[in-house]
């Protein structure tokens, strides 16, 4: 049976050229891809690259206190830190950017472009990735840009820049709402984030955790569920509470 | 050439450990337990009724006679490490320990299991490697007997070492990697066993569950297709000190916290490396234990750093009223050295022009107020929200 397949295959392949039909295999070593590490190691060895890819469109959705924007915040930080030519950018779409927070995490303010009140996300995201000036872009469309806000030609226009960043070095991550997936459907990596519970230090708040589930991911085949801890210190540094 | 592995069992991994480390007889009764509760007993107290998570009070009177252990979970990490980094020298590097998270290490309590892949050997080879390795972990555990089967499934390979792999049907299906609403959504469809669930129709359990639902649904018929995890010997730097006599003055202690982080740094950098969690392990004059770990956002290599994570690290215990009379700092995460790379070059700076570029033509069309960087003005003011103001982008 096995060696009817094979012979099947190779007859196929023949014919048609090796890659219209080829088994799929379980791959065991990690792929290379240029990546930027996230702020958590587990976080980063499920992914199966080492972190967050250049050159492709990332989702991550979850509610709130699902610890995304501290996500966000610090995968600038660290973007900064590995690539000091890497310009980043944040577009906050309702407006609730807080810097000091964002120093907290380990951002670089100064060197971070904030965008506000524009409306056409789809069209400036183009007109970023196209520039090939953006190393990191944070796109936080929580709120602010719904299923039913985003018109039929916006959907359409994601498709344009997903193309348009394959050609570049850019990553593109969108926050958003867990309702609004099918807008995104394009995203070679999604990931779903939920708060999991709240972890005390004594009487005071340490921080929370968080599952992360890896819903879809075009480097490793399989679906993974990684759990992180957020910590709400303001000392820099990440504690496993 | 179907994959093959293997899985290894030795029951009472944890408690044959301890009375290798510390020279026990094999007869006498072993119990590993923290202050309250039993993590793991021997053989011999198991028989006596004693289990996993019961009561230390409960367990000391089914087996008044047993050694009491304290759990040292650095000395059972480290312990697994040199075997699996045994093994992995002596077979293969695709071995992988059943950690705590795993499916099937629910059905293996108080068993260590490895599963080794041995996907390039053909049946006979790996059948001759299956009894090299059984000899290789009964000389490494000492005493301890170690079941191994082989298999094409991590599963299957596992459940030929159990004694009762028929029982697994009666087991409650929470031992399955469910979510919270998952586990709701069988409980309330009336699934309350692994073998309930396993007698469903494979296109209904897609249908319903998905992706993730099939996945479970092969792991509850005893098929477990995911590929060994490599093992990667992990890199540590470890530094102690031991002190005769309780310290109680800060500055005395702070004192040995500079010598550590010296001797840190100093390791560190002769292997051009650095760390970025930092594990603080200290026992107090009334030989109580504690420990503290420590992700920073970066990873550091200078003492003066080392120094102060150490500090921010040992403020966060609660006094010791004993004085202090061992340190162990343990830096993990090892990474090679990478020093920051300065805005020096040409493409940096056509980077920044292309970004400008972008930025003014989007200005064009949206208004310059909608691009902005925010700017500290006063880091100590009051309000917070007049620390940071958001300056236009194209004007700084």
């Amino acid at each position: 049976m096995k060696g009817n397949l094979n012979a099947e295959l190779a007859r196929l392949q023949e014919r048609w050229g090796e890659k219209v039909i080829r088994k799929s295999e379980w791959s065991t070593q990690p792929q290379e891809h240029p990546r930027i590490a996230t702020h958590w190691t587990r976080l980063n060895d499920a992914l199966g690259i080492g972190g967050i890819p250049r050159s492709v469109l990332t989702e991550c959705t979850g509610s709130g206190t699902a610890g995304l924007t501290t996500f966000g915040l610090r995968l600038i930080a660290q973007a900064q830190f590995e690539n000091s030519s890497d310009t980043t950018v944040w577009i906050d779409t309702s407006c609730s950017f807080d810097a000091e927070y964002a120093t907290a995490c380990g951002v670089a303010v100064e060197r971070l472009l904030i965008v506000r009140g524009v409306r056409d996300i789809p069209d400036m995201l183009y007109t970023f990735v196209t520039s090939k000036g953006v190393g990191l872009l944070v796109c936080d469309v929580r709120g602010g840009l719904s299923d039913r806000s985003v018109p039929k030609p916006e959907m359409l226009a994601m498709s344009r820049i997903t193309t348009a960043l394959t050609a570049s070095d850019c990553a593109l991550v969108l926050l958003s709402d867990p309702g609004s997936q099918p807008v995104y459907s394009q995203a070679a990596l999604r990931l779903h984030f939920t708060h999991e519970r709240w972890l005390r230090r004594g009487r005071d708040l340490g921080g929370y955790r968080v599952q992360v589930h890896i819903a879809r991911n075009r480097f490793i085949p399989v679906a993974r569920r990684v759990a992180i801890t957020v910590g709400l210190s303001t000392l820099g540094g990440e504690d496993d509470l | 050439m179907s994959r093959q592995i293997v899985a290894a069992r030795v029951p009472y991994f944890v408690s044959a450990l301890y009375r290798q480390r510390l020279n026990l007889r094999p007869d006498k009764p072993l119990l590993v337990a923290m202050t309250r509760t039993v993590s793991a007993c021997c053989e011999q107290c198991a028989a006596r009724g004693v289990l996993p998570k019961m009561l230390l009070r409960q367990a000391q009177t089914l087996a008044p006679d047993a050694i009491l252990v304290r759990p040292d979970l650095i000395l059972e990490k480290e312990a697994i490490n040199v075997l699996l980094e045994q093994v992995a020298a002596k077979i293969t590097p695709l071995v992988e320990y059943a950690t705590g998270d795993h499916a099937n290490c629910v059905y293996a309590a108080q068993s260590g299991v490895f599963y080794i892949d041995l996907e390039h050997l053909n049946d006979r080879q790996a059948v001759q490697l299956v009894s090299q390795m059984q000899c290789l972990l009964s000389s490494l555990l000492g005493n301890a007997i170690v079941h191994a089967g082989l298999s094409d499934s991590k599963f299957r390979a596992y459940a030929q070492t159990h004694d009762a792999n028929a029982s697994f049907a009666a087991l409650p299906i929470d031992l399955l990697p469910l979510d919270s609403a998952l586990s709701e959504r069988l409980h309330l469809l009336g699934l309350t066993t692994v073998g309930a669930f396993a007698a469903l129709p494979t296109d209904a359990v897609y249908r319903q569950l998905g992706k993730y639902g099939l996945f479970l649904y092969q792991l509850a018929r005893g098929l477990d297709l995911r590929p060994v995890r490599p093992f990667k010997p992990q890199i540590v730097e470890r530094v102690n000190y031991t002190s005769d006599y309780p310290i109680h003055e800060r500055y005395a202690f702070d004192a040995v916290l500079d010598m550590l982080s010296n001797e840190l740094s100093a390791r560190l950098s002769k292997r051009g490396c650095m760390g970025r969690s930092i594990h603080v392990a200290m026992t107090d004059g009334n030989g109580r234990y504690r420990e503290r770990r420590m992700t920073m956002q970066r990873e550091l290599s200078d003492a003066t750093f080392i120094r102060k994570a150490l500090r921010l690290l040992v403020d966060k215990f609660s006094p010791f009223t004993g004085g202090v009379c061992e340190v162990v700092v343990t830096l993990t995460d090892i990474v090679p050295f990478a020093g920051f790379q300065l805005s020096l070059f040409d493409y940096q700076a056509e980077r920044q022009a292309r970004l400008i570029e972008a930025v003014e033509k989007l200005a064009a069309r949206y208004g310059r107020e909608a691009f902005t960087r925010p700017i500290q003005v006063d880091g100590y003011n009051r309000l917070i929200e007049h620390r940071f103001e958001f300056q236009p982008f194209l004007t700084v």
